[in-house]
């Protein structure tokens, strides 16, 4: 039998990565790519705490697990749209030229 | 008889994986040897029966264009699969100089797994299935998604407009018939009350001469696998949906940087989905491997039947490829998005109205098992039968209105 | 040499960390993106080896089928045409990894705090131990969560609507061919 460290282990390690991409990454796809691997991890802890839980013929993570990851597609699908929304009207996506509220980016 | 051939079968099994297992002293043989003996027919039979299918496409096709087909190699032109073969894997493998070469190799690995890891799923006859998870259908839907990021890898990786260009069509077009090939499954999984296949295969058996019970033989049944073959042919890429390959538009889109073994494997991809697709739309539509059992004899077994009722599928879809001509990616996603789809979700209810009637006039009825059963069913099919018709003539009104009108011949 | 469970979840482990540690950190977005769905993967491994089957498969349809095509697609829209080869990371990027760093530290230790997790009982003969999971899943998601269900419908109609209704492209060319083909 695993013990369930190992499995939050792995989670923490693929939340350490994600974390690192959403604040190192230029590119505002690549965010939203790290954001998932975030919400992987997230999804992980879940099950895993489910299955070495007290109550497992509940399924509380489990289900937890199954809206999490149809939330995270909306999600993504609405940062794609916003970001393709940003890409007409900026001709750029990078996050560190867009800290400005004005039209024109130099 | 049977029954005594499936208990001597049953302690063969057994028997020879435990010789196995002595054998070779260790208690994972008996496991390694049941994996093989699950996996590796299916591995060599259907690339065999994939070549035997390009014969049998050319000929019938060539039949109905009112010429011959391939008649030179070997009799009948049956060779002609081995011909091929030996043509495209003598090819020089072409990669363009601007090619993302990692990804360029890869796309035909990754396009060609899903279809293998698919057909391990289907059960074949009693007790012939590789691996039965519970949520079988669901995994069956998962691969015919990966196999559409498979074809945007082969399009990308070419970097050539056109390659994209048809990937994305394609993709397109994939993702957008997934919508009705799940939903049409749909009415099938809430009358089986599980997503496992044998227990779906199982739900279909009994009835009269024991195929009576075959879920094509209810009005959701007839909707949903009209919706069901519709959706994998275009989930297959095949005619009249195969507008991401046709030679006439888009160079071959995808496909057009690949040369020699790689398009082998694109080839060998495409056939062997038709195959799962048409042994799911078997499962869970033509009653799986339930063979005719009549006065109590059943004379040939399960699997025969299966194969039987896959292959006429695959025969169905060559049909369609000589009959009718190719769609525009227009009317294909219009076709999908404004009339597959709500038909699919319109057949949801149409079950349960169909299993309520039947119920409630199964009540009334105070006869025998056979005339309750015969006049619910009867009651069933005019009712749900006769809110299928009056949705699908409106949504094709709706959908296809001013263009539905008898065709007006102007002759120069 | 480890038993067998611990084999396979060391034989996701370092495969699924490598591919998340490359798609993070690679040049080429579209490589990127293929590390992620081999994360994905590996993600969906590790929760079948938590025999959630059910869970790993609606990873597989939803991560790897829809949302990977999604992100793909909007690469493709939203490329420089340009060429000009920009920088992949932040000017201070060392900042991020030092807060990633320390997260992980903090979560490690936290991880492998042996007192708080030893007392979870390990249940070894629940219902899912004989592979009928959906079931229950189907009848608490009609019953006890019934009302997150429906939400999650809202939402997904929302965003649906959201994302079409967004990224309409609504200039006058639009009208004046309204106005022709009537």
């Amino acid at each position: 039998m695993i013990p369930l460290n190992f499995y939050l282990f792995f989670a923490a390690a693929l939340f350490s990565i994600g974390l690192a991409g959403v604040l190192i990454r230029r590119n505002t796809i690549a965010v939203l790519i790290s954001l998932e691997l975030m919400f992987n991890a997230a999804n992980i802890n879940f099950i895993a705490f489910w299955r070495y839980g007290l109550m497992p013929e509940q399924f509380g993570g489990y289900l937890f697990t199954l809206f999490s990851i149809a939330i995270a597609a909306a999600e993504v699908a609405i940062g794609l749209a916003l970001a393709i929304l940003i890409y007409r009207k900026f001709r750029n996506i990078e996050v560190d030229r867009l800290n400005d509220l004005k039209e024109d980016i130099e | 008889m049977w029954a005594v051939i499936a208990v001597v079968d049953d302690a063969v099994a057994k028997g020879f994986g435990n010789l196995v297992g002595e054998l070779l002293g260790h208690p994972w043989a008996v496991l390694a040897f049941k994996i093989f003996i699950s996996t590796v027919p299916i591995l060599v039979l259907f690339p065999a029966l994939m070549g035997l299918t390009t014969w049998v496409e050319r000929k019938v096709l060539a039949r109905i264009q009112n010429r011959i087909g391939p008649n030179r190699v070997g009799p009948f032109g049956l060779l002609q699969f081995v011909a091929d073969g030996i043509k495209m894997l003598t090819k020089e493998d072409i990669v363009p100089r601007a090619a993302d070469r990692v990804i360029h190799l890869i796309a035909p690995i990754v396009i060609v797994i899903p279809p293998f890891l698919v057909l391990s799923l289907l059960p074949f006859g009693k007790n012939m299935v590789a691996s039965a998870p519970e949520s079988g259908v669901l995994l069956f839907f998962s691969m015919s998604a990966v196999g559409t990021l498979a074809i945007f890898m082969a399009g990308w990786a070419s970097r050539n407009k056109y390659s994209v260009l048809g990937a994305m069509r394609a993709v397109a077009q994939m993702i957008s018939y997934e919508l009705p090939l799940v939903l049409s499954a749909v009415p099938v999984l809430i009358v089986a009350g599980t997503l496992s296949m044998p227990e779906i295969v199982a739900s279909q058996s009994g009835g009269l001469f024991n195929v009576s019970h075959w879920n094509i033989f209810t009005p959701w049944g007839v909707a949903g696998f009209l919706i069901f073959f519709v959706a994998s042919l275009a989930e297959v890429n095949r005619s009249p949906f195969d507008l991401p390959e046709a030679e006439s538009e888009l160079v071959a889109g995808h496909l057009t940087e690949y040369s020699g073994f790689k398009y082998a494997l694109f080839f060998l991809a495409e056939y062997l989905s038709a195959f799962a697709i048409s042994g799911l739309g078997a499962t869970l539509f033509l009653g799986g491997w339930n063979a005719p059992i009549v006065f109590g004899i059943q004379l040939l077994p399960g699997f025969v039947w299966f194969f039987v009722k896959m292959y006429s599928l695959i025969l169905l879809m060559i049909w369609v490829r000589g009959t009718f001509p190719r769609l525009r990616v227009d009317q294909l996603m219009n076709f999908a998005w404004k009339f597959l789809i709500p038909l699919a979700l319109l057949n949801i209810p149409v079950t349960v109205l169909y299993a309520l009637v039947f119920e409630i006039v199964v009540r009334k009825v105070n006869a025998a098992v056979w005339v309750q059963s015969l006049t619910g069913r009867a009651a069933g099919w005019v009712i749900a039968g006769g809110v299928l018709i009056v949705c699908y003539h409106l949504l094709a009104h709706l959908t296809f209105g001013r263009k539905i009108k008898p065709r007006k011949y102007r002759y120069a | 040499m480890p038993d067998l469970p611990t084999l396979l979840f060391l034989s996701i482990f370092f495969p699924t960390i490598a591919a998340a540690g490359y798609a993070v950190s690679s040049r080429n977005l579209v490589h990127s993106v293929l590390f992620l769905v081999i994360t994905f993967i590996g993600v969906a491994m590790s929760f079948i080896l938590l025999q959630a089957e059910f869970a790993a498969t609606v990873q597989i349809l939803i991560y790897v089928g829809a949302v990977s095509v999604l992100v793909l697609f909007a690469i493709m829209l939203t490329r420089h045409i340009t060429g000009i080869l920009t920088r992949t990371f932040v000017e201070k990027w060392w900042a991020g990894i030092g807060i990633a760093l320390l997260t992980f530290l903090f979560l490690g230790m936290a991880v492998f705090d042996d007192t708080r997790f030893s007392v979870l009982p390990y249940v070894t003969d629940f219902v899912g131990n004989n592979r009928k999971t959906i079931e229950p899943i189907g009848i608490a998601l009609m019953t006890d969560y019934a009302l997150p269900f429906e939400t999650l419908g809202v939402l997904l109609t929302v965003a649906l609507v959201g994302a079409i209704v967004l990224t309409r492209r609504m200039d006058e060319k639009e009208t004046k061919t309204k106005g022709e083909s009537k």
